[in-house]
């Protein structure tokens, strides 16, 4: 026996459909950048980047549009499970990157990797994860779980658009020895070093947000599983991203280690916090390990 | 000679490229402690040949508490002390008057440098006009050398970025005192009550590292003060029902896009007997030499702290008996038992009892009932079948003491109790823990975001106006010292 929930299942088609639509237009978004950059190689012409921002705003007006519903239908912020831990990890990455980038509306090569990032988050949410609202389990019944995981995510954002602009700076920095200009890439050479302090700037305002993730993660565990550190292996993989922008704001104190040690610590940063969010649980069941955060 | 030597290491342990280094080792030691199962057995790893000899040889299945992680942490504590120090000693210097020059500020990379008409007098007020109207506040200082008509330093910020620097490297330092702390002196362990029959437990252990290590293991001796008795008077549990989507395949892109746009859409369906715990809490009562001392309730994410112990609820565990035909049926090794004369074995997937709460509001209380699985024996080998080809298995419930037909027999279940699972630690790095995080959150925080802008600036005399030589150094996300410089240069070409 059985007992059908109609709210629920309207809701909840409204959302998967609104889900689906919102993927499609960042996957198009996403072409679109990727095209802008292979004309930005022979042209100076910024029209598919422009429409890809365009549609990059539609996308995000259609994914706040969802995590409302999700929050209405949970009745909580949606961050409990998978799910929509990563559509909120893909909402943040794209709203900020959508923020940064108003200053300089021809540049476009960023929003590739955000919105790389983006799809691949929602492919691996909608894939492999339930969507169901689940009632809230009794360890995330804590004042600790909104704060902890809001924040932790919004610092990963913050850190996924400064990789991406890190990495946008590599590449045409890389693509100036093939007689290219920043302006050919919608970036005014006076804006170069501006441009490139975004990085180290994005990585101070989210230092401090990973910084809260990992202390209110370790005073939740502390109260609830009766450890404020067990070595879990997202714990260490979080301590290991910040280790890596710690040693990324450390080296930028130093003026000759600021170009290429600080763009590879910064990648390396980058890499660590994908791993963290995206890979701990493939590395426990690679591994045969136990994580309390493999949900 | 030696002063040499000490000034030398003195040099490099406190080099910023010694920190980043030391951080680089310690991220190593966490990728290793996150490939290999730590604290588990050299039987659960896979890896041979020369890998199993380093990982046995080093071994990294315990490398958190290994010589190696410790030295390391050890060389990052003294790195963080003596870098601190270094700091302190810097901010004293700091706070001295500035002497500003011409050549000195030219030196800087980027300084504003201005030939105006007017007079040195109006230049020096024209900045700092600009900068009081931004609240910067003027700083002691003085001016060296010839034309220099006057100068100044001046600063925006509530706090100075080091006093905010200085904060969150103490905190790191009293962090790494706390988790040293709960390395050496701390100790869990687990408890399982059932009602009317009270743990003893003890808030000191031999089982610390500090104990074992210096041998006091063995000899260790609790006395009757450090011990008291937890029992459990009641236990409750409360679910709610657990919604699924109908059909809804269990992963793919495809198949859930057609789901989803398809058939009317999608389905949410609560089966029978498919509850999702969402609360268990335990009254517990704490009993001093014999005596009931205390009542309280304990639950997931609200621990019990009682004489330097901090009580958690950790999980439950019921147990029941099992009658078939009024025989009492003994539980065999897993958790499985056989009936007189049925072959097979059942297997019981729990017992369920408690409050429900359903969707539209309301709760009911679930009598307890237990779902027994019966598998039944695997056939012997025949030629035309495929071995392991046993029967499906089947699903009983038996609800409170009701007997039910299993196979012929009556089976009841009775005496169901529930038994409340508590982890209990001693941890006292945590109290250390508590004060530094805090600070080294807000520090942190502060130093980023805030802004904190250092102006500089000396005025020279010349035959038609003035020269003005200002620098402008700001911390902190919001610091923009072009846009600064930017307005500092209107301000002062203004009305020209």
């Amino acid at each position: 026996m059985e007992q059908v929930f109609t709210t629920e299942s309207t809701l909840l088609t409204l959302e998967l459909r609104i889900l689906y639509a919102v993927i499609g237009l960042y996957v198009l978004s996403c072409l679109l950048h990727i095209s802008q950059a292979g004309v930005s190689v022979f042209f100076r012409n910024f029209f598919f980047g422009k429409m890809a921002t365009n549609l990059l705003y539609l996308a995000v007006i259609g994914h706040t549009l969802l995590i409302i519903i999700r929050w209405i239908e949970q009745g909580q912020p949606p961050v409990q499970n998978k799910y929509e831990c990563l559509s909120w990890f893909a909402w943040c990455n794209t709203f900020t990157y959508l923020y940064i980038r108003r200053r300089w509306s021809e540049l476009s090569m960023p929003g590739i990797f955000v919105t790389m990032l983006s799809i691949a988050a929602l492919f691996l949410a909608i894939n492999k994860y339930d969507p169901t609202v689940t009632p809230i389990a009794p360890a995330l019944q804590s004042p600790w779980y909104f704060w902890h995981v809001l924040i932790a995510f919004g610092a990963y954002a913050v850190f996924v658009v400064g990789c991406s602009v890190e990495l946008s700076y590599v590449i045409i920095k890389g693509l100036g020895y093939a007689k290219k200009s920043w302006e050919d890439f919608g970036l005014p050479s006076l804006d170069v070093q501006t441009f490139h302090g975004i990085t180290y700037k994005l990585v101070l305002l989210g230092f401090p947000l990973l910084t809260f993730g990992i202390i209110s993660g370790a005073a939740w565990a502390d109260d609830a599983w009766g450890r404020y550190w067990s070595w879990d292996p997202f714990e260490i993989l979080s301590l290991i991203t910040w280790t890596a922008f710690g040693m990324y704001l450390h080296a930028m104190s130093i003026p000759k280690w600021r170009e290429t040690w600080g763009s590879t610590l910064c990648l390396l940063g980058f890499a660590s916090m994908l791993i963290t969010f995206m890979g701990s649980g493939f590395l426990t069941k690679l591994f045969g390990l136990y994580s309390m955060h493999a949900y | 000679m030696v002063s040499n030597i000490l000034d030398y290491l003195y040099g490099i342990i406190t080099s910023t490229k010694t920190t980043i280094a030391l951080f680089g080792v310690l991220m190593l030691f966490f990728l290793v402690g996150n490939v290999l199962p730590y604290g588990g057995s050299y039987e659960q790893i896979k890896a041979t040949g020369f890998a199993r000899t380093i990982i046995e040889g080093l071994d990294l299945l315990n490398v958190y508490s290994g010589p190696w992680f410790l030295t390391t942490v050890g060389l990052f504590f003294l790195n963080l002390t003596l870098c601190t120090y270094k700091r302190m000693k810097w901010m004293v210097r700091i706070r001295r008057p500035a002497e500003l020059t011409a050549t000195a500020l030219s030196c800087h990379k980027d300084v504003l440098e201005m030939e105006l008409p007017y007079s040195p007098e109006e230049t020096a007020n024209r900045v700092e006009a600009f900068l009081h109207g931004r609240l910067f506040l003027k700083k002691p200082s003085s001016t060296r050398g010839e034309g220099i008509y006057s100068g100044g330093v001046y600063e925006q910020g509530f706090i100075h970025h080091m006093w905010l620097s200085l904060a969150y490297h103490v905190s790191v330092i009293l962090a790494v005192i706390g988790a040293v702390i709960t390395f050496l002196y701390s100790f869990e362990k687990e408890i399982t009550i059932f009602p009317d029959k009270p743990v003893e437990v003890a808030a000191v252990s031999a089982d610390t590292r500090w104990n074992r290590w210096y041998g006091k293991g063995e000899d260790f001796i609790v006395s009757e003060d450090e011990k008291f008795q937890v029992g459990l008077k009641e236990f409750a549990i409360k679910y709610a029902q657990k919604p699924s989507i109908k059909g809804f395949p269990r992963k793919g892109l495809i198949p859930r896009f057609k789901d989803t746009w398809g058939r009317g859409g999608l389905t949410v369906v609560a089966e029978e007997d498919k509850y999702y715990p969402i609360e268990y809490a335990s009254k517990l009562i704490i009993y001093e030499n014999g005596a009931p001392a205390q009542e309280l309730w304990i639950k997931v994410n609200t621990p019990l702290r009682y004489r330097g112990l901090t009580f958690y609820q950790s999980a439950y565990e019921y147990k029941f008996d099992l009658y078939a035909d009024d025989k009492k049926i003994e539980e065999e090794e897993g958790g499985k038992y056989t009936l007189p004369g049925i072959d097979g074995k059942f297997e019981s997937g729990g017992v369920t009892t408690g409050k429900l709460y359903l969707k539209d509001g309301s709760e009911y209380v679930i009598e307890p009932f237990v779902k027994l699985t019966y598998t039944p024996p695997e056939p012997e080998q025949e030629a035309d079948k495929p071995s392991g080809s046993q029967g499906m298995p089947e699903v009983f419930k038996l609800i409170g003491s009701k007997a039910g037909d299993i196979k012929g027999s009556k089976v009841r279940i009775e005496n169901v109790r529930a038994g409340t699972i508590l982890s209990y630690r001693h941890d006292p790095g945590v109290p250390l823990l508590w004060i530094a995080a805090p600070v080294l959150f807000f520090a942190m925080l502060f130093r980023a975001w805030g802004r904190w802008c250092r102006a500089s600036y000396v005025v020279e005399k010349r035959p038609r106006g003035s020269r003005l030589l200002a620098h402008l150094q700001m911390f902190g996300v919001w610091g923009g010292e072009r846009n600064m410089m930017e307005r500092l240069k209107d301000s002062l070409v203004s009305n020209v």
